[in-house]
């Protein structure tokens, strides 16, 4: 065998190899850098909700789930709107005709309240966002360990009532309170309404908080910016399926099964409840240093499915908090018009559909373009006997190219 | 250049593109409710029936929602799993299987009590409306267990299209509703379907190529503590809540990850409960799965208790809430009274060479006229059993999910 063949036998056997290998990499799935199912470094709660005139509040729960001592900075952020001409007065899209004086229109709030605790070894915490915790149950008395640990800071209650908005905790070095690589911290968000001389009784909704991983060894000399995937990705997961492989954040796709607005769904062989759902949108970026919200708006597309297999598809943007029912989304804001969404089930004629969501990428600058979107649904069955509700955690699905950016003050 | 020389340079560039590829082809070992996978396990299924119960407000039914996250249609053999008690008290592990077919991005749904019949006349906007999936039989009243729905291709063999995803609303008669996400058991697309093609072995993990991604080697689970009373009505309706009796309970629904359909065997694991409370104080209790197990935190170590009021023997609250006298308390590991903290979070581990197990969990707002509100969450999990288990003598343990060979 000449010199010239060997080479390029060789070079053909190998080519075979690439080639299965390859086709076998082809149907690898492309993860996401979030996750409900992992403790993270980062925790978002996108729904608080508070209102004691109707017997609202939200339970938070955060956990530290290793045997270290832990920090944690946290953000709530209240995206009250308020009336332009009645700056006291919460309003939003649907209702401001009416509770703004004549004229008003409504402004939509971002305001930002942080706070500092920590959290001894596999402590678990719970509060209500409406009284906030002024004492930690270690603050006094130490805990198990040796050495013992103590808890440290306090959680106040939300600044204004009835509040709507979310929680972020990033999870800090205990010393520097410069932001870290560990992975230790788990949460829950459960809403309860129990108005006083209820007829309908108590509701409960209950979700998993939205968990961002640190990458390990990739904090980088600016702690005040948090990179969620993208070219200095510090936060995310390794993906194997893209081309090249690289960490990516916040996913590019959120799935989320639904029923279709005023699906009527008959269980016990006999009652009748109809189905409507909101879905609450917020960005993966915040800026809680210069208190702007995301900059410019992240259009979010939306690829609707019903039973039948027809596709339908519609857009909305996101700026810093979006809380809409679904009919909203392609109609105007209130009930007018409702029947004529594609998220009626009058339009769609089937019971449940599947929604796809993928926020718009922007120009891509520095590979943050800040446009990721992460997402919390909600159900609210009408029956007959009362109103309740349940809520869902969104499904994820591959990754963005661009990252997003978090950026928090230092102390 | 030699030809020795020639065919080292082609074979060490071919080995590093194989290496980088290689790497590129390995896939994140995990059981997941964020991303659809090949398996979907629904761990809590009730349709409490007219029959066996009172008919009353608390009775239950299940709104079931699958749907095809891919382009492709996409075949599915499902099995509903009975775990209710027979006359013993243990699990009557009855199995029903049936099959469906999802379109391109198709979402389907049904009532676990009604079935979904296939009829092309179903009226538009009715609950049959849509491509029928598949003929898919009704549960009988009384049914408490699990669906289990494993992506198969045109020929009923397992597939690793990691193609399926969906959740399930549990309905109260009184209208009260409570969602949870399925969990999904990713496949490696490489290697699902192999010989023998009706086992299908959890054995996939960062460090592992196997077929299906291995179940967690733990759960965590943050909880409200058994018995304390709810914050929210205790602020905003007191008199509701009369002498704290508003209690919060946590009901926990496992599953092991293992299950022989062909030979009806049900797979058993015993698993520890690390409960840490507020103050970082640990207890510990254990419970043994066998099918599915479906219990109130405190019965796991305190089968009996108290009724709040009159202080009267009780094993469920239904017994108090009945006869007018509070609630049901135990002195459980898991209970406000030994607990003494508001929430605590909970480490639920399989021993020694046991298996895995997956689970979701319930929590209950009641009321003090007994009246409740339920709201399910999954649960969050570390590791996997896999490659926990393997330096184990008898290790490592591979969860198999055997499906009847067809025939």
């Amino acid at each position: 065998m000449s010199t010239k063949m060997g080479i390029w036998r060789g070079a053909l056997a190998c080519a075979a190899i690439v080639l299965a290998v390859e086709t076998a990499s082809a149907r690898v799935i492309d993860p996401t850098g979030v996750t409900t199912n992992e403790s993270s470094a980062v925790v978002l709660y996108p729904v608080l909700k508070a209102d004691p005139a109707d017997g609202v509040d939200t339970l938070v729960q955060l956990t530290n789930t290793s045997v270290f001592l832990t920090k944690v900075h946290c953000f709530y952020t209240n995206t009250n709107s308020h009336c332009s001409n009645s700056p006291t007065t919460i309003c939003t899209d649907q209702d401001f005709r009416q509770v703004c004086p004549l004229g008003g229109l409504c402004i939509p709030g971002w305001i930002e309240t942080d706070f500092r605790l920590t959290l001894t070894k596999r402590q678990p915490l719970s509060w209500s966002i409406n009284e906030g915790l002024s004492a930690l149950p270690l603050a006094d008395q130490p805990g198990m360990g040796n050495p013992p640990q103590f808890n440290e800071g306090n959680i106040p209650p939300v600044a204004e009532v009835p509040f709507t908005g979310e929680l972020l905790c990033v999870q800090v070095d205990v010393t520097t309170e410069l932001p870290t690589d560990r992975n230790d911290l788990k949460g829950e968000a459960t809403i309860v309404e129990s108005p006083a001389s209820n007829i309908e009784g108590v509701d409960a909704r209950k979700y998993n908080a939205i968990g961002i991983k640190a990458i390990e060894g990739r904090q980088d000399p600016n702690p005040q910016v948090l990179n969620v995937g993208g070219p200095e990705a510090e936060y995310g997961v390794f993906s194997e399926a893209t081309d090249p492989p690289r960490f990516v954040g916040c996913p590019n796709i959120l799935t989320l099964n639904h029923f279709f607005d005023g699906a009527e769904v008959i269980t016990h062989q006999g009652l009748s409840s109809d189905v409507f759902s909101t879905l609450v949108l917020v960005p993966c970026a915040n800026d809680y240093l210069t208190q702007t919200a995301n900059g410019a708006p992240a259009v979010v597309q939306f690829l609707v499915y019903n039973e039948f297999e027809q596709r339908f598809s519609t857009s909305t943007s996101v700026q810093c908090y979006r809380e809409t029912p679904l009919s909203d989304i392609d109609t105007r804001p209130g009930p007018q018009g409702n029947d004529f969404s594609i998220f009626s089930v009058g339009v769609q004629g089937t019971i449940t559909g599947t929604s796809r969501l993928r926020s718009v990428a922007g120009p891509n600058v520095d590979g943050y373009d800040a446009n990721g979107i992460l997402a919390i649904l909600t159900e609210q069955w009408n029956s007959t006997n009362g109103i309740f509700t349940a809520s869902a955690n969104v499904q994820f699905q591959g990754s963005r190219e661009q990252g997003d950016r978090i950026t928090i003050p230092l102390p | 250049m030699s030809k020795a020389l020639g065919m080292r340079c082609v074979w060490s560039l071919c080995g590093v593109l194989v290496s980088a590829l290689a790497f590129a082809s390995m896939t994140r070992a995990e059981v997941s409710t964020d991303v659809s996978g090949s398996v979907l396990v629904f761990t809590k299924v009730v349709w409490d029936g007219p029959g066996p119960l009172d008919g009353g407000l608390t009775d239950r039914d299940t709104v079931i929602q699958i749907a095809n996250t891919s382009n492709n249609m996409v075949h599915a053999h499902c099995f509903y799993v009975n775990g209710a008690p027979d006359f013993f008290g243990n699990p009557l592990w009855q199995v029903t299987d049936f099959s469906i077919w999802l379109s391109k991005q198709q979402p389907t749904h049904w009532v676990a009590s009604a079935g979904r019949p296939v009829n092309p006349s179903d009226a538009f906007g009715s609950g049959g409306a849509g491509i029928d999936p598949g003929l898919i039989p009704p549960v009988p009243p009384g049914f408490t267990g699990e669906l289990k729905c494993i992506q198969v291709d045109a020929s009923g063999t397992p597939f690793g299209g990691n193609n399926l995803k969906g959740e399930a609303v549990i309905v109260s008669r009184s209208g009260d509703v409570s969602k949870h996400n399925a969990v999904a058991i990713l496949a490696n697309p490489d290697l699902a379907g192999d010989d023998p093609a009706n086992e299908l072995l959890l054995n996939n993990t960062p460090d592992n190529d196997g077929e299906y991604n291995s179940c967690p080697n733990e759960l965590y689970l943050n909880h409200f503590v058994d018995g304390t009373p709810d914050p929210v009505t205790q602020q905003f309706n007191a008199d509701d809540c009369t002498d704290d009796q508003c209690p919060i309970r946590t009901y926990l629904t496992l599953v092991p990850c293992s299950e022989d359909f062909e030979n009806q065997i049900p797979a058993e694991v015993t698993v520890q409960f690390e409960i840490i409370n507020e103050l970082e104080q640990v207890f510990s209790t254990s419970t043994t799965v066998e099918c599915w197990k479906d219990t109130r935190l405190a019965d796991i170590d305190a089968p009996t208790g108290a009724c709040t009021l009159n202080g009267a023997a009780c094993t469920t609250d239904e017994q108090c809430i009945d006869a007018l006298q509070g609630f049901c308390n135990k002195n459980s590991s898991f209970a406000v009274g030994v607990l003494g903290t508001g929430s605590a979070f909970s480490i639920i581990s399989p021993v020694d060479l046991d298996g895995g197990v997956i689970g979701v969990a319930e929590e209950y707002h009641y009321l003090d006229d007994g009246s409740v509100a339920r709201a399910a969450w999954n649960l969050q999990q570390t590791g996997n059993r896999f490659d926990a288990t393997e330096e184990l003598p008898g290790g490592p343990v591979v969860d198999t999910i055997s499906i009847p060979d067809r025939f």
